[in-house]
């Protein structure tokens, strides 16, 4: 649920990077850290298992700055991808006001790609929320893995395991590398911002 | 007072402080606690986000991800409490060598945080945080 | 009086320089003492103050003090308790912030008279005294606070009666006693340092 406080002149949102176990939820807000932890001057927490998996969520606030007159500030998390930690990512989810659905090409993990999003569907539900209510982008991450010769699942088909009626916003990445990483987190926080708008309209 | 409104358009739950609210919040934060010796306390909610503020001075803790973590340590125990049979448990409260941190549940949407010293003793702590609850649950006409 | 002012002087350095002796927060270092109970009562009182937290330490309280009716010391520590018990009891979260860390101050001084095996009595009376003073100050702060209209006013003021010791005259004869004990000792210390130096 996102904060809107009027002494401060000030908004505050959630948006979950979610997603199976090992897809690159993480990796994603670290490429995020890395590059701009100068300009975003915050500090990224993560739980972590030994084995470097999540295992409670991460965390990195970003402050965009003033968008008609309101201080906006982004907190990005992400949830624990592993199977076993379900009870997790329910509570890491409340309050999401955005999501990004991290999927993982290789085709190995095809099932777990679409297990993970029913998962997400269940997981809202219990908060009484769909899908289709929530700002959603889809990112179809590890395509630089191609150019290694590993067999990847090809966006026309990610896109029909995942998207045929959600009908989302989608994008190609690589959070290893960098392409797109960006470009999904600017555009999510755009659809969330929207839909924020216009619930306070 | 301006009633602060919760908006539901078949979407997310969303919550806007105004000004007086916010004010009256924080006073009632500064008054009955701070004033206390309370070394900061904050009001969240349980997405994680912060609502309100105030400290003694004393120390600059990174409160954006104290406020993260609180809510999701709050929500991982509320859920342990259910998985016994509990509705709740009422007290969460993790004590330190010099500082040690009390979670108090405010309606069912928000959280207080406080943070303090050895000074204070926790019986007396969660006295004044019911009452500060009580009151700021008045403000937000929870 | 130059030994009043002694006592004084001793107390604050007392206080300044004190290395704090935490008491521990667990009840085995009592084994089977008389005081576990009491020791188990205050940290309930640490963790929740309510009613029944209350009213366990005060009757923890009335029961030893029949048991050590005939140690002064004891006896005068226990008096120092009752009191601000009541006071807490009563004003809950009104009371004064200081209230529930003198209960434990007291109850540590008293731990520490109460298991050492040869304290001087002079030392003794110099820890009583230190925790009386601190009690003076709480009543002192707790009437202004009244005055100042943060606490309501109330019909008995628990915090003037301390326990046995029925109304302000007899504490206050109690407090003069104490200090006429502590005076004698440093006559009977004079005399002894007189003798010593004139026997070189």
């Amino acid at each position: 649920m996102a904060i809107v406080n009027l002494k401060k002149g000030e908004v505050q949102a959630k948006i979950v990077y979610y997603g199976p176990g090992r897809g690159g939820k993480t990796t994603n807000l670290e490429y995020i850290y890395r590059k701009f932890h100068d300009r975003i001057k915050t500090e990224m927490v993560t739980i972590k298992t030994h084995g470097d998996r999540t295992l409670f969520f991460d965390f990195l606030p970003i402050e965009i700055g003033k968008i008609k007159g309101f201080d906006v500030r982004i907190q990005l998390y992400t949830v624990p991808g592993q199977v076993k930690y379900d009870a997790t990512r329910r509570l890491v989810l409340r309050g999401a006001d955005g999501i990004v659905f991290v999927a993982d090409s290789l085709v190995v993990r095809r099932k777990e790609n679409m297990l993970s999003l029913k998962n997400l569907a269940d997981n809202l539900a219990t908060y009484k929320k769909s899908l289709a209510d929530v700002p959603i982008v889809l990112q179809y991450n590890k395509r630089d893995l191609e150019d290694e010769g590993i067999p990847l699942l090809s966006l026309e088909a990610l896109e029909k395991d995942l998207n045929s009626r959600l009908r989302a916003p989608s994008f190609g990445a690589s959070a290893q590398k960098g392409p797109n990483v960006v470009q999904t987190m600017k555009k999510i926080i755009v659809m969330t911002m929207d839909s924020l708008r216009r619930n306070l309209m | 007072m301006k009633k602060h409104y919760k908006v539901v358009v078949g979407g997310p739950l969303n919550y806007v402080f105004n000004r007086e609210q916010l004010t009256a919040i924080e006073d009632v934060l500064e008054r009955d606690l701070v004033e206390l010796g309370v070394r900061s306390v904050f009001l969240i909610d349980m997405a994680g986000n912060i609502i309100a503020n105030k400290g003694n001075g004393e120390g600059r803790h990174d409160i954006y991800s104290l406020a993260a973590l609180a809510a999701g340590n709050f929500g991982a125990v509320s859920t342990m409490a259910k998985l016994i049979g509990e509705e709740e448990f009422s007290l969460l409260f993790h004590r330190g060598r010099e500082e040690s941190i009390h979670f108090s549940k405010l309606a069912d949407d928000f959280l207080l945080i406080t943070i303090f010293g050895k000074a204070l003793s926790l019986g007396f702590l969660r006295l004044k945080v019911a009452e500060a609850t009580g009151k700021i649950a008045a403000i937000l006409e929870c | 009086m130059s030994e009043d002012f002694k006592v004084q002087v001793e107390n604050r350095l007392n206080d300044l320089f004190h290395e704090e002796e935490e008491s521990t927060d667990d009840l085995k270092s009592l084994g089977d003492h008389p005081l576990k109970g009491l020791k188990a009562m205050l940290l309930s009182v640490e963790w929740e103050i309510s009613d029944d937290s209350m009213e366990g330490l005060i009757n923890e309280l009335k029961t030893l003090e029949d048991f050590y009716q005939n140690d002064k010391f004891i006896l005068n520590f226990l008096r120092l308790l009752h009191p601000i018990a009541k006071y807490i009891k009563a004003r809950k979260g009104e009371s004064h912030p200081r209230a529930t860390g003198l209960l434990n101050s007291v109850y540590n001084s008293l731990e520490r008279v109460a298991l050492s095996k040869d304290m001087k009595r002079k030392e003794k009376e110099a820890i009583l005294l230190r925790e009386l003073e601190k009690f003076k100050k709480l009543k002192e702060d707790v009437i202004r606070r009244r005055e100042e209209k943060i606490e309501a006013p109330v019909v008995q003021a628990p915090l003037t009666e301390p326990g046995g010791l029925t109304s302000p005259g007899q504490f206050a004869a109690a407090v003069e006693e104490l200090k006429e004990l502590i005076r004698e000792e440093f006559r009977a210390l004079r005399e002894e340092v007189r003798g010593w130096r004139d026997s070189r």
